[in-house]
């Protein structure tokens, strides 16, 4: 399998605000910081982990929508900085982004249908009114928005949040994308209309060869459809490998952590464990050593001095954890 | 649980006024919560529950017409309240709510910090720096570092604009938290760190909670009562309990039977057959028959009324005599 997508060394600072009173020393996030992995054509790669740890960001940046402060991202084989203009254009098209706020992702003064139309006269996709809302209608069955009629004239805040959330999805697949970013893109909608959403992106897979990263909180999900996943922790890939590998049998304590929180519906059981120190507060200060250290349980001295690299441990299965034994 | 509702929603009907008539989004719809209670609503997408919400809370759209019903609040009609009255006493102070997309309903050109002091100083009497040490206190109790209050929204990821919208939804101790998709945005960890301080408001400061959440897993497993909403109506309520072993309507059945369970083996994600009910025109009789695999005559014709099951579990379905599900 050839690689659509190849991050190298990727790094993408913030400064913050602290007050006006700080303008002494400069601090700044590591929003991405030294992540690199590859996505193979026609992969759902997966990436999860904390709120606030870069799975946005590193999105926005494979997409161009952000520069990074260093690294590098190759897009077919070319650098997605080094693009000409016509290429770009291209690029504009082939990868899209379902962003994980659909609330704010259409404009609220245009009807569903220009919304979604806009992108396919940019692209000359289509001709004319009729063809469009042809292409537009059928789409919008595919996502379980059924009539069309219904949906195609009201405006962004007549919908429900999961009906635009399918808005959301339909705009980016009517244009014909090679490469996907799929930030939450399903976080709104029940269970059964999930299912037709996720059938319509493996169909598109299937069919069109089409790859997609795929940002989620839903640990589920992964197992259920993702090839790959890597788990993100303040910035850092701290663990990647196979879907349901990783998730059955995860090695890093966060990554553990993660997937013993998880909630089961039976009411005898409660909500998921949380098996991390500490209170949840992540802080500016990036330590020194492993980042998870300070709220990890099997945390040692090693662990707080020295930073742990990405080791292969199991077949594709990588891990960036002093502690961290195979078979565990 | 005590003997009056704190929260009681009577034959509820709202509709949304559209080019060819009316969507049923609420219709005829009774729900109630008691104090120190936390209640989940669960139903699929576009059956009205945020409506429901809005409607509570009174920030419906132009194009919104309340047709019927009463919602009763320590007793009390808010829908016979002024708008001046319910600002002023109820919303934000006695009823609060995360809404649905929360991390879009922030002011873009004001830091964090102070939308939620502003909220604050809105309702109580106290000095601007108390109402700082206050926000910087329930940012912390969410996750956040205080550093981090002189940010602007963009500046937040997706998951801690959520988590701001969560630290103004608690910040005036509200009798009654509406959360719709609360936490949605947020990881497995936080939801369940979010989810046990709600549970440590509700012991200590008797805060009563309705989730709103596609989550299954999250809503059984932090509810005290489930609702289960199908096209604007309730079709089913009980104890977690009650419908998490025993449902008995269909519908209640199949949206549990699509619930993959991560622990499991991997398998297809389940589909309940058939498309949602336009709510412009809803089907006759009982509004799942179209769906559901036990349809008889009577269900096309007439709509089920509730019955009893037992003390706190009831469901309005015209088969549950006949058929026994397991
Ligand atoms: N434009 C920006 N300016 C300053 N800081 C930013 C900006 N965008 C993101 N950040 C910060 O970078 C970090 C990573 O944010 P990002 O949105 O990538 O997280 P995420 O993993 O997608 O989280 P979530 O799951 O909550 O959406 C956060 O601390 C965030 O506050
Ligand atoms: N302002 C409006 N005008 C017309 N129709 C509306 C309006 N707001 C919502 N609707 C419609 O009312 C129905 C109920 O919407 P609501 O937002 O209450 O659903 P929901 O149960 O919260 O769904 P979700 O789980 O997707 O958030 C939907 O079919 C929606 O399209
Ligand atoms: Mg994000
Ligand atoms: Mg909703």
């Amino acid at each position: 399998m050839s690689d659509l997508v190849r991050v190298s060394d990727l790094r993408k600072l913030f400064p913050v605000r602290t007050g006006l009173f700080s303008r002494s020393k400069r601090k700044y996030i590591y929003a991405v910081d030294e992540v690199s992995f590859s996505i193979h054509e026609g992969e759902i790669f997966c990436l999860v982990g904390e709120s606030g740890s870069g799975k946005t960001t590193t999105g926005r940046l494979l997409l161009r929508l952000e520069r990074p402060t260093s690294g590098e991202i190759l897009f077919e084989g070319k650098n997605i900085y080094s693009l000409d203009k016509k290429e770009l254009k291209e690029f504009r098209r082939r990868a899209q982004m379902i962003f994980q706020d659909p609330f704010s992702s259409l404009d609220p003064r245009m009807s569903v249908f220009d919304n979604i139309c806009e992108g396919l006269i940019i692209h000359k996709i289509g001709s004319g009114r009729e063809e469009r809302f042809n292409i537009v209608s059928k789409a919008l069955e595919s996502v379980g928005l059924y009539p069309p009629e219904n949906f195609l004239f009201k405006y962004p805040h007549e919908l429900s949040g999961g009906q635009l959330q399918r808005i959301a999805i339909v705009s980016a697949l009517v244009l014909g994308p090679k490469f996907i970013v799929a930030d939450e893109p399903v976080s709104m909608l029940d269970m059964s209309t999930r299912g037709s959403v996720v059938k319509t992106m493996l169909d598109l897979r299937r069919n069109m060869n089409v790859t997609f990263l795929l940002i989620t909180h839903d640990l589920g999900l992964v197992k259920y459809i993702g090839d790959r996943v890597a788990v993100m922790y303040l910035g850092k890939i701290v663990e990647k490998g196979p879907a349901e590998d990783l998730i059955d049998a995860p090695y890093h304590p966060y990554s553990q952590a993660l997937i013993s929180a998880v909630p089961s519906p039976d009411p005898n059981k409660k909500i998921g464990e949380v098996r991390v120190k500490g209170d949840i507060t992540m802080s500016l200060e990036v330590a020194k050593g492993c980042r998870f250290a300070p709220r990890c349980t099997l945390a040692n001295d090693k662990c707080r001095e020295e930073e742990p690299e990405l080791i292969e441990l199991s077949c594709g299965h990588y891990v960036a954890c002093h502690e961290a034994r195979a078979g565990n | 649980m005590s003997a009056a509702p704190l929260l009681k929603v009577n034959n509820l009907k709202m509709y949304y006024s559209v080019e060819g008539g009316w969507v049923k989004a609420v219709d005829g719809l009774f729900l109630d919560i008691y104090r120190n209670e936390c209640v989940g609503i669960v139903g699929e997408s576009g059956c009205g529950k945020s409506s429901l919400a809005l409607t509570i809370i009174r920030v419906l759209p132009s194009n919104s017409k309340i047709f019927s019903g009463e919602i009763l609040f320590e007793g009390e009609n808010m829908l016979e309240l002024s708008e001046e009255d319910f600002r002023k006493r109820i919303r934000w102070k006695k009823i609060s709510i995360v809404f649905q997309g929360a991390m879009n309903s922030l002011n873009p050109v004001i830091t964090i910090g102070d939308q939620i002091v502003e909220t604050i100083l809105a309702h109580e009497n106290m000095s601007k720096k108390e109402a700082w040490e206050r926000a910087e206190n329930l940012l912390r109790l969410v996750g956040i570092d205080p550093k981090r209050a002189k940010s602007y929204p963009f500046e937040f990821s997706g998951g801690m604009k959520q988590r701001a919208m969560i630290a103004m939804a608690l910040a005036l101790n509200p009798s009654l938290l509406i959360a719709d998709e609360m936490t949605t945005a947020l990881d497995v960890i936080i939801q369940a760190q979010i989810i046990n301080l709600v549970a440590e408001l509700k012991r200590g400061l008797n805060l009563s909670s309705i989730i709103i959440s596609h989550d299954i897993p999250l809503v059984f497993s932090s509810s005290d009562r489930i609702f289960i909403m199908y096209a604007g109506k309730i079709v089913e309520h009980g104890s977690t309990e009650e419908i998490y072993y025993s449902p008995m309507h269909p519908y209640t059945f199949l949206l549990l039977d699509s619930v993959p369970d991560i622990r499991g083996k991997r398998r297809t994600l389940g589909f309940i057959e058939g498309a949602p009910p336009n709510l412009l025109d809803p089907p006759t009789g009982c509004r799942f028959h179209p769906r559901c695999p036990f349809t008889i005559d009577i269900c096309r014709k007439e709509e089920p009324e509730m019955s009893t099951v037992s003390f706190s579990h009831h469901v309005a379905c015209h088969r549950i005599e006949e058929i026994t599900l397991s």
